[in-house]
């Protein structure tokens, strides 16, 4: 078997490019190898909700473009009966969930291996974004617990506010892996002006 | 660029959206009892309206559902969106 490989295994991080004035005010850093699960299934039905809730410590939001977070994963909207669950350890695996849904209409597909997480924040995340993507980021209508898929730069993209334990407000990017190479180095591209960092990025195979 | 409202998302850039063509075509229920001339008209003929025109859309970059919507060919403006299944606004059934 061969060893698993981010995403962006084409683009050499850490990188450190300031700005023309010499500032950085953009970062982003891939969350590589998270578990990502599709959820299919009626959340109108309790005994749907409830068996999700009891593997993932929450119920899947009825509400479209938002999403939640217990202390095993993060649950978003993506349609009125679908969802992207993101495993918080690795350990997350589509079994438990599987055996609990299994006298139940659902579907559970495993996309592990085919997106992956781009955070990307500081002060001017917004202007860096907001030159390829239609979507309204302004935190009055995007905040946490929001989420939405749209596109950047002509890309599929779920977008999800949060809040980075080191470097503080940052906005989650779920990408296809085989867009994420180009999603980075545009993004790259359209912050080279404020100055960016791309740091090296966080989990392992 | 035209905004359109997604029944589930909300107000969304045009270009997250894909086009499906004229709304409410139901398929006639026995195609073996239809003549060719009717068969090509319920495939291919469409009323091509100068005004209000019902089209089905995709939220292709979002919700990834279909719904419909009301459309003025003349001026672009959007006069309504509603889901699958629905009635237009302000048609009597």
């Amino acid at each position: 078997m061969s060893a698993k490989h981010s995403s962006l295994i084409e683009i050499e991080t850490p990188v450190l490019r300031p700005g023309s004035d010499g500032q950085t005010l953009f970062w982003m850093q891939e969350h590589a190898f998270c578990v990502h699960l599709n959820l299919r299934g009626d959340s109108s039905s309790s005994v749907f909700s409830e068996a999700v809730g009891a593997v993932t410590g929450t119920a899947p939001p009825e509400h479209p473009n938002t999403c939640v977070s217990s202390e095993h994963c993060r649950l978003a909207w993506l349609g009125p009966d679908e969802w992207l669950l993101i495993g918080v350890h690795e350990d997350f695996g589509p079994a438990p969930l599987e055996e609990r849904l299994a006298p139940l209409h659902h579907a559970l597909t495993a996309l592990s291996g085919g997106q992956t997480i781009l955070r990307v924040g500081g002060e001017n995340w917004r202007n860096v974004l907001a030159s390829a993507c239609p979507f309204d980021l302004h935190p009055r209508v995007f905040g946490e617990g929001a989420c939405a898929q749209t596109v950047i730069a002509y890309t599929n993209v779920l977008l999800m506010p949060v809040e980075d334990p080191d470097r503080g407000e940052a906005l989650d990017i779920v990408v296809r892996r085989s867009f994420a190479d180009h999603l980075a180095r545009w993004l790259m591209d359209a912050a080279a002006e404020d100055g960016f960092e791309f740091l090296s990025p966080v989990g392992s195979p | 660029m035209l905004q359109i409202e997604c029944p589930w998302c909300g107000a969304r850039d045009q270009e997250e959206f894909q086009y499906g063509g004229e709304a409410h075509i139901v398929r006639p229920e026995n195609p073996d009892s239809l003549t060719d001339a009717h068969w090509a008209d319920y495939l291919f003929n469409r009323t091509n309206v100068k005004g209000v025109h019902a089209e089905q859309w995709c939220h292709a970059a979002g919700c990834r559902r279909w719904f419909n919507v009301l459309r003025d060919t003349m001026s672009y403006k959007i006069l309504a969106a509603y889901r699958p299944g629905e009635q237009p606004p302000g048609s009597e059934e």
